[in-house]
């Protein structure tokens, strides 16, 4: 039991820190009670009990300060100069340095050499890599707007590329009369209308126009339109019929045979004559050969829509970002699209397409 | 810290830190890594370093980075002559700072990367204790004694010169 005549070798033990926390508790109960013997035990001060019990040395009293010296002598007046530099010297010891340095002016060139030992930094030294050390990152927007354009021209070249490989291609579709030469062509004027006839190419032709373009009766400016019902007009491409001339016209009298002068197109029988797709079909069945990995389900062969491309779009920049983006639509039974969704990893939202 | 603020502690900061470990580890290969590597880390912890400390977090990392390769560097070669040129070419020096520059090198590692950021960064005793790991009376140990070799070896210098 802890009393005045032994807790002296308590307080040994407990700087020794050979108490044990119960022997410790104690001691402590013990100094609550006789705060007077804590007073002549400043050591006792230095040693932290925290609550768990642990024991610390408090060393902040170990430290000392320049100015706890009295005075400037040889042995610490190096510390002064360092310090007085380091400008760490509190007003005190700069007092103190001042008068200890007037005292012993051959110490002035010591002290300044304490000054010298400064390094500057040398500037003109510079990182050379620093534009490799930096990053450069996109807002979404932009990341979005620059991945679309990469997107778009990665498009654009799948696109052509087929046109870049074919133009002398065999497949290309035929054309009559494209160098605009002139051809003849025979008309037969029959009452009133004019029966035009291109006995290669054409077949049977009407002209549903015919305009006197000069004070000569005999020239005409003539317009075509096919009457064959097996041709849809718009594959018979007459490019222009410049002027008929008409060499032997003479007053009507049922039939006559007449000259005329004609661009004609004719760009429609290649299809019935040879197997040939269209250029566009031939393109579009490339491009999807060759972009089937990022193209939507069910898509038509032969034509894009806004939709595919919005999700050739989206697929070609979760392949770039490595993203999971996805645009959706609903369709009615009608087939028309009634809803959009779109979804990515943070958010999705759904737009109702129907007015 | 964003990337923009990143990319402004490469622009601000770049410089003094190879600066302050090319002056240690005279190799400018090796500097350059180390402040690669330094700013791959900041990089790496780009959310949990704020742009204010950013500064001190670089110094601190290159710091570690660079003594880590140091005592590898050490314990490779087994040997570290760079004391051995202590005040052997003295003659050929005739401007102060081209001294001190070169009386720097003869310091020992840990004396010389604190008096470096003192000079060079002007960083407080707490500031380069954080950076080193050293607690503030270590640090003022060794720039005194830093202060002190310099001071002698200048003085050595003058006398020869």
């Amino acid at each position: 039991m802890i009393n005045e005549s032994n807790y002296e070798s308590y307080f040994l033990n407990f700087l020794a820190n050979a108490l044990t926390d119960q022997e410790v508790e104690i001691l402590m109960a013990f100094l609550k009670k006789n705060p007077e013997l804590e007073k002549n035990l400043p050591f006792l001060n230095n040693y932290i009990v925290d609550s768990n019990k642990e024991i610390s040395l408090n060393k902040s009293f170990l430290f000392k300060s320049l100015d706890n010296f009295n005075s400037i002598n040889e042995d610490n007046f190096d510390e002064f100069c360092v310090a007085y530099y380091e400008k760490d010297l509190s007003s005190f010891g700069y007092e103190k340095l001042s008068n200890y340095l007037k005292l012993h002016p051959e110490k002035l060139a010591h002290f300044h050499n304490y000054g010298k030992v400064h390094i500057n930094p040398q500037l003109d030294l510079k990182y050379p890599l620093k534009r490799e050390l930096k990053k450069y990152s996109l807002s979404p927007f932009y990341r979005i707007l620059y991945i679309s354009a990469a997107a778009a021209v990665i498009f654009l070249f799948i696109y052509f590329i087929p046109t870049l490989n074919h133009v002398n291609n065999v497949n290309k579709p035929k054309f009559v009369n494209t160098d605009k030469s002139v051809s003849y062509e025979k008309l037969n004027r029959k009452n009133n209308a004019v029966i035009a006839r291109n006995e290669k190419e054409l077949g049977l032709a009407t002209i549903n126009q015919l305009k006197t373009i000069s004070t000569n009766p005999k020239h005409f400016q003539v317009k075509l339109t096919n009457t064959r019902d097996s041709l849809p007009d718009k594959e018979i491409n007459i490019k222009s019929i410049n002027a008929i001339k008409i060499n032997e016209l003479s007053p009507s009298n049922g039939n006559e045979t007449i000259n005329f002068i004609a661009d004609i197109e004719k760009r429609n029988d290649y299809k019935n004559k040879v197997s040939y797709l269209s250029f566009k079909e031939f393109l579009m069945r490339k491009l999807h050969k060759k972009i089937d990995p990022i193209l939507p389900a069910n898509t038509d062969e032969h034509k894009f829509t806004w939709w595919d491309l919005a999700t050739i779009g989206v697929n070609g920049i979760n392949k770039l970002a490595d993203s999971k983006l996805k645009v959706e639509r609903k369709i009615n039974n009608e087939g028309k699209v009634i809803a959009m969704a779109f979804e990515s990893g943070k958010f999705s939202f759904t737009r109702s397409m129907s007015k | 810290m964003t990337a923009s603020e990143y990319n402004l502690c490469v622009e601000k900061f770049a410089d003094a830190i190879y600066r302050f470990v090319l002056k240690n580890i005279k190799d400018e290969e090796k500097a350059k890594d180390i402040i690669q590597e330094t700013y791959e880390k900041l990089w790496i912890k780009l959310s949990t370093v704020s742009f204010e400390k950013s500064k001190s977090y670089l110094f601190t990392t290159a710091y570690h980075t660079m003594i880590d390769l140091l005592r590898k560097e050490k314990r490779m070669t087994g040997f570290n002559d760079s004391h051995s040129e202590n005040l052997v070419h003295l003659s050929q020096y005739s401007d102060l700072n081209e001294i001190l520059h070169k009386a720097i090198d003869c310091l020992p590692e840990s004396q010389k990367a604190v008096i470096l950021l003192k000079d060079y960064e002007g960083y407080s005793y707490e500031e380069i204790s954080d950076i080193t790991g050293l607690n503030e009376a270590q640090v003022k140990v060794y720039i005194y004694r830093g202060r002190m070799f310099l001071k002698q070896y200048i003085g050595s210098m003058e006398s020869v010169i």
